[in-house]
């Protein structure tokens, strides 16, 4: 499940520094195709400026990024999607006046000549629903009306129907209950299990704990350390959050 | 529950608006009717039936005429002389038993056409406008629907008019300041540099030919080498040919002026300037127009020696004399000219208009 | 396995009635105003008077669909008055003072437009100035421009050829009326059917998010105050043909009524959001209300409140219309 599946993409001693401040020093890990890669750390630890360097929002000051074993070089969004990165943001990016479908494909949109071929969106947006095995009771609904689960869940279907390869969501339950949390949370199992790499964002480790296989730790910009699941527990991963790397458990 | 909400102040708002059409409906007239009087309407019937307010009628209309069915595109109802023009043009018609049916063109004079359009349902025989509203669009739209377009103060090739010319006010306007100017330049002015100073509006190209004749004149009249001054507050009221004139005043210590504004409100506005100032005795002001803030400045004491004339335009016989002009048009005869020739002073002002 | 997510909630339900509420609301107007001005008045349902209206509000429909273009893409416009004004200057001044034939007038006129748009988007795109102060801005200068291009007067061209055509009545509908209908049908279909329409809605309604999705935001920003620019200019041949000549004056003051008109058709200020056809019934609206007032012979000071009242009802279904697309 781990080491014998191939490497999505890996991180090579990023670094980022805002004027004095260094948000961002030697971070290096790796993420897998076919698992969840959690990213935990308190406040300031770092996260959100990784997952832009991740995304292409940012240009890294240090180290590089390697995508399937290939080099890669991102200097705007779009670069970091082509490459096969989807990334659902915490405001989730979503055109709230538009339907479901045209969020799903907002900026490649279907068309026949210079008309948008609506019919097929609504045909193909259903599909990709499908895929996922969601139940959205409509298409064609504006997407501000929806329950924040369901506008997770749309921005999520995005996400996957870009044909990424890996899926980076940052804190997906932040606004949510319990019930629709975890309904989020399935989802992102199933995506695991359709071969995708999935890697989230959260401060809940309660909540991301089971869904997780492994844990990178962000303390203070650096990378403070990453555990297999089997080989750490929920009080471990609070000390390393907190503290840091005291022991030598380890990876 | 939220329909409800909504809809009530949409039914709250409809029905003001149809409480307010219905009460405006009411101001609309019953038809005239002439058809058994005889004869002409005398100078004397005009005068009493206008409350004093029209000496000099244009025409001397039948008092049988027609009902006919006239149109006035007025240039813009805040302003007000044209205010005056609408209530002279609607105390006409009534008086003399015609339609008619008026128009706001809230000075966008581009829209000239299309407000004929609207108007143009009741097939008017005659349309009037003035002032510059009027241009050659609007007369090929009036005459291709077969009925003549009358102006008030502007020239239009093919379009009959009369009212006040712009260069020949100007002109009275400098001739009357000359005078008072040379006056003082035989006495407390001996010395000075005398300047002119026409007082125009922004925008405004009738008003600016005002001030210019008028600077020619007292340029020529009293031997003047320096070119005529001209100040162009936006727009021209009173307050803002007062803001514009002190700044001039300041940069301007030693020297006195003959000032001429191309209507009341900039005359009032410099004398303001002056009297803030305390330089009142350096000044000789004029206006063109002679409407109420200028005839209550006349009769300020202490613009006496300063304001020193208004010239006449009595924008209420001008609309008056409109119907008039309209009626014999329409008759095929022809009408007067308009006599703007009265300087008002502060000696006379209450004779020409004792009912301020 | 499959997930089962809550469904459409009760307050999905109410905005849907908000939205039926302001449909009603502002054609049921309409038609209550057609209704009422036909009884109240011989001349209302005339095709001459009814072709009257069309043409009243030709040059203000012109602009409002430039106007709220930009509106949807989440920018405001206020140039286009001054656009108008410099326009119709610039065309009769080349065709007057300079000979030039009214045609290739009219096309360097026009181009007036596409410039100021540019210039428009230059200031809110790459200066990230707030496109209200940007254009604000921009039509002052413009109107200065005007006035010292004019010399302070409206020019008059002995030349009728650009008259002849703005007042021609192909088919018997006149020009001004082609243009407006044409120049909405084209919006329409661009804005609701062509690619490029959902990602002017999208840029309006979130620009982060549109620019995440790969959308050219700066180039709709760009392409919509062409559009505004443009169809200005087109209002200011309009005008100078209609009025046989051009003024610094023209114009003044036309996006108030512009925007009074998108207000009432339940626009919302922020953008990404509005059905784009109702731009023209909210100015046809107005222009039916200016009309029967004049018809029915009302004073004109009760037009001004009526001008007033409309307005007032213009800006509570706009917040009504803001509530509701704010979640």
């Amino acid at each position: 499940m781990t080491e014998t599946e191939p490497l999505a993409m890996q991180v090579h001693g990023i670094g980022k520094t805002f004027g004095h401040v260094e948000a961002l020093a030697d971070v290096s890990f790796s993420i897998r195709a076919g698992e969840v890669l959690a990213i935990l750390g308190d406040n300031g630890a770092g996260k959100s400026t990784l997952i832009k360097i991740l995304s292409g929002v940012y240009d890294a000051d240090a180290g590089h990024l390697e995508v399937q074993g290939e080099k890669v070089d991102f200097h705007k969004p779009s670069d970091a999607s082509d490459a096969g990165i989807a990334t659902v943001y915490q405001d989730l990016a979503l055109v709230d006046t538009r339907d479901v479908a045209a969020n799903i494909f907002l900026g490649r949109e279907f068309t026949r000549g210079p008309f948008v071929d609506r019919k097929r969106m609504y045909e193909e947006a259903r599909a990709e629903i499908d895929k996922l095995s969601l139940k959205l009771p409509s298409v064609k609904v504006a997407v501000g009306l929806l329950s924040g689960g369901q506008r997770q869940a749309v921005a999520i279907v995005r996400a996957a129907s870009l044909g990424s390869r890996i899926i980076i969501m940052d804190e997906p339950t932040a606004a949510l209950g319990v019930t629709e949390s975890a309904r989020v949370m399935e989802l992102a199992e199933r995506l695991r299990d359709a071969g995708l790499a999935v890697v989230i964002i959260s401060h809940n480790l309660q909540q991301i704990w089971p869904i997780a296989d492994r844990f990178l730790v962000m303390r203070l910009g650096r990378v403070a350390g990453v555990r297999e699941k089997s080989k750490t527990t929920v009080d471990g991963l609070i000390k390393l959050i907190m503290h840091g790397e005291t022991t030598t458990e380890g990876n | 529950m939220i329909t409800r909400i909504t809809s009530r102040p949409l039914v709250a708002i409809t029905a003001v608006i149809t409480v307010g059409l219905l009460a405006g409906c009411a101001s609309g007239a019953a038809g005239p009717d002439n058809s058994d009087k005889t004869g002409e309407w005398t100078a004397a019937e005009v005068l009493e039936g206008s409350d004093g307010r029209v000496a000099a009628p244009l025409f001397a209309v039948p008092r049988n005429v027609d009902a006919f069915e006239f149109a006035f595109l007025n240039p813009g109802l805040s302003v007000p002389t044209f205010k005056d023009w609408q209530t002279g043009v609607q105390d006409a018609a009534d008086f003399y038993g015609v339609k008619i049916t008026q128009t706001d063109l809230d000075l966008k004079y581009e829209n000239a056409l299309t407000a004929y359009g609207t108007v143009a349902v009741k097939s008017p025989v005659i349309v009037g406008s003035g002032a510059g509203a009027a241009n050659a669009a609007l007369l090929a739209g009036v005459e291709a629907d077969g009925a003549k377009l009358v102006l008030i103060d502007q020239d239009l090739e093919g379009a009959p008019s009369f009212g006040v010319d712009n260069a020949t006010t100007g002109e009275i306007g400098g001739e009357f300041l000359s005078e008072s100017a040379q006056a003082r330049i035989d006495d407390d002015w001996a010395g000075k540099n005398v300047v002119y100073v026409g007082i125009s509006a922004a925008s405004c190209e009738p008003c600016d030919v005002r001030v210019q004749k008028g600077g020619e004149v007292v340029a020529e009249k009293l031997g003047l080498e320096s070119k005529p001054g001209f100040l162009l507050p936006d727009p021209g009221t009173a307050d803002q040919a007062q803001i514009v004139f002190t700044d001039y005043l300041t940069a301007h210590p030693n020297d006195v002026f003959v000032i001429l504004g191309f209507g009341d409100g900039a005359a009032v506005g410099a004398l303001n300037a002056l009297k803030a100032a305390d330089r009142l005795d350096d000044a000789v002001v004029g206006s063109l127009g002679g409407d109420i803030s200028g005839r209550a400045a006349l009769r300020d004491p202490s613009n006496a020696t300063t304001f020193v004339g208004a010239l006449d335009f009595n924008p209420y016989q001008e609309g008056w004399n409109w119907i008039e002009a309209a009626i014999a048009t329409q008759l095929g005869e022809s009408f007067a000219e308009y006599d703007a020739s009265t300087v008002l002073t502060p000696e006379n002002v209450d004779e020409f208009y004792p009912n301020d | 396995m499959t997930t089962i997510i809550t469904p459409v909630t009760a307050s999905a339900r109410r905005r849907r009635f908000f939205d039926v509420a302001l449909d009603y609301g502002l054609y049921g107007t309409l038609v209550a105003l057609i209704i009422f001005f036909s009884i109240a008045s011989p001349y209302f349902l005339t095709p001459r008077n009814l072709t009257n209206i069309a043409l009243a509000v030709a040059v203000t429909g012109i602009l409002a669909a430039g106007f709220t273009a930009a509106l949807i893409a989440g920018q405001v416009d206020i140039s286009i008055g001054a656009t108008l004004g410099v326009t119709a200057v610039v065309v009769a001044t080349l065709n007057e003072k300079l000979g030039v034939p009214w045609p290739l007038a009219a096309l360097i006129a026009v181009l007036v437009g596409l410039i100021v748009g540019l210039v428009n988007s230059l200031l809110v795109v790459g200066f990230a100035i707030n496109s209200l102060i940007a254009t604000l801005a921009m039509s002052v200068v413009l109107r200065g421009a005007a006035l010292i291009l004019a010399g302070g007067q409206t020019t008059s061209m002995t030349d009728t050829g650009l008259q002849l055509a703005v007042n021609s009545r192909p088919l018997g509908i006149p020009t001004p009326v082609i243009l407006l209908l044409g120049v909405f049908a084209i919006g329409w279909v661009l804005l609701t059917r062509a690619r490029v329409g959902f990602h002017v809605y999208a840029v309006g309604a979130n620009p982060s998010a549109a620019l995440r999705a790969g959308i050219p935001t700066r180039k709709i920003f760009v392409g919509v105050f062409i559009t505004s620019g443009l169809l200005a200019s087109i209002g200011g041949l309009i005008s100078a043909g209609q009025a046989g000549g051009g003024g610094p004056t023209f114009g003044d003051g036309i996006e108030f009524q512009v925007l009074a008109a998108v207000l009432l058709a339940g626009f919302g200020l922020q953008g990404g959001t509005g059905r784009f056809e109702r731009a023209l019934v909210g100015v046809v609206l107005v222009g039916v209300l200016l009309n029967g007032l004049v018809l029915l012979g009302v004073d004109a000071y009760y037009q001004y409140l009526a001008r007033g009242v409309v307005f007032v009802l213009a800006v509570v279904l706009a917040a009504l219309a803001t509530r509701k697309a704010s979640r």
